[in-house]
């Protein structure tokens, strides 16, 4: 009966602000260090490694080509032949601009053992729509 | 003081639970929903104009363009990883210098670059094997852009299984 009585008392209430103060520290924590499931990435991909990368600037319009291992072109989550690209690349063109200047600046991602073919088919057909801006997506390495 | 005295009393404790339960919530939420961001970035290349003509005006440098040819090598066919075996300007290194690796054409770029007319106005045009991993055409293109290299211009060959260049094609529709 003592025993439950001082289970009761009001001094054994728990002093939680040390705690909070972690798990909001844990919150923060991952909010910085993370990124939710992005939009453009594409499972099972190794980009290869460059010093020289510069950080991806937010560029919401962009145009994300994906080429993984097996040599497969992904837009938006889908797979593509490069026929296919040169249509897809066709229409957005058509919805760029009047000026026959396709705006939207286009990022390859291809996994580092993908052959170099595949994007190089793909540059060729981006080309001659008028797709000037194109960028290769590569993981920082760390010193030169 | 009476209001005062009310402040000090323990029954103003703040009721956490409901607090923490939802604190908790966003904690698992984030611990399940993220991945962690790899430190990548992007380099730049542009597309040549098309039908754009050739700019070849007077330049004051000693060769118009620097191919770098990058093959397959032997290992190379069955491991992606292996050095790809390069050739500069068609022409692979001297017996004395460390032929065809990627070491080799490194100090190479850079010799080349110290000169600034080289840097600023030859184009370098990268013609990859289309069987290459892809990985070394990005090296490629790193080793141009170091800071102590710096080649301003660096171009990809076409390839040469479409026969008629795609720059000629005319799009239907």
């Amino acid at each position: 009966m003592h025993v439950t009585k001082r289970f009761h008392s009001e001094e054994l209430e728990l002093n939680m602000t040390p705690m909070i103060d972690i798990v909001f520290q844990l919150i923060i924590f991952f909010l910085v260090v993370s990124e939710i499931a992005s939009y453009d990435r594409v499972e099972n991909l190794t980009l290869p490694t460059a010093s020289e990368v510069k950080p991806e600037p937010p560029m919401p319009d962009r145009l994300v080509i994906s080429v993984d291992r097996d040599n497969q072109i992904i837009i938006d989550r889908r797979v593509l032949n490069i026929d296919g690209v040169e249509g897809y690349l066709r229409v957005e063109k058509k919805r760029g601009g009047t000026d026959g200047v396709a705006r939207r600046p286009v990022l390859i991602q291809g996994d580092k053992y993908c052959e170099w073919s595949v994007v190089q088919d793909i540059m060729e057909k981006a080309a001659p729509l008028g797709f000037k801006r194109l960028s290769f997506s590569a993981r920082k390495e760390e010193g030169g | 003081m009476n209001f005062l005295r009310g402040r000090d009393d323990e029954h103003m404790a703040l009721k956490m639970t409901a607090m923490i339960d939802v604190v908790f919530q966003l904690l698992i939420f984030f611990l399940v929903a993220t991945k962690f961001r790899v430190p990548q970035g992007e380099l730049d290349a542009y597309l040549p104009d098309e039908g754009a003509p050739k700019t070849t005006q007077e330049r004051d440098v000693p060769v118009d363009e620097l191919i770098i040819t990058l093959r397959v090598s032997q290992r190379g066919a069955s491991n992606p990883d292996a050095e790809p075996s390069v050739l500069l300007d068609g022409q692979s290194a001297g017996p004395t210098a460390r032929s065809g690796s990627m070491r080799w054409l490194e100090s190479e770029l850079r010799r080349l670059a110290k000169d600034p007319r080289m840097r600023e106005n030859v184009p370098i045009i990268i013609e990859a094997e289309p069987h290459l991993a892809y990985q070394w055409v990005i090296y490629t293109l790193n080793l141009c852009r170091m800071p102590d290299i710096g080649f301003e211009k660096v171009n990809f060959a076409a390839s040469k299984r479409n026969a008629p260049a795609p720059a000629g094609k005319s799009p239907p529709g």
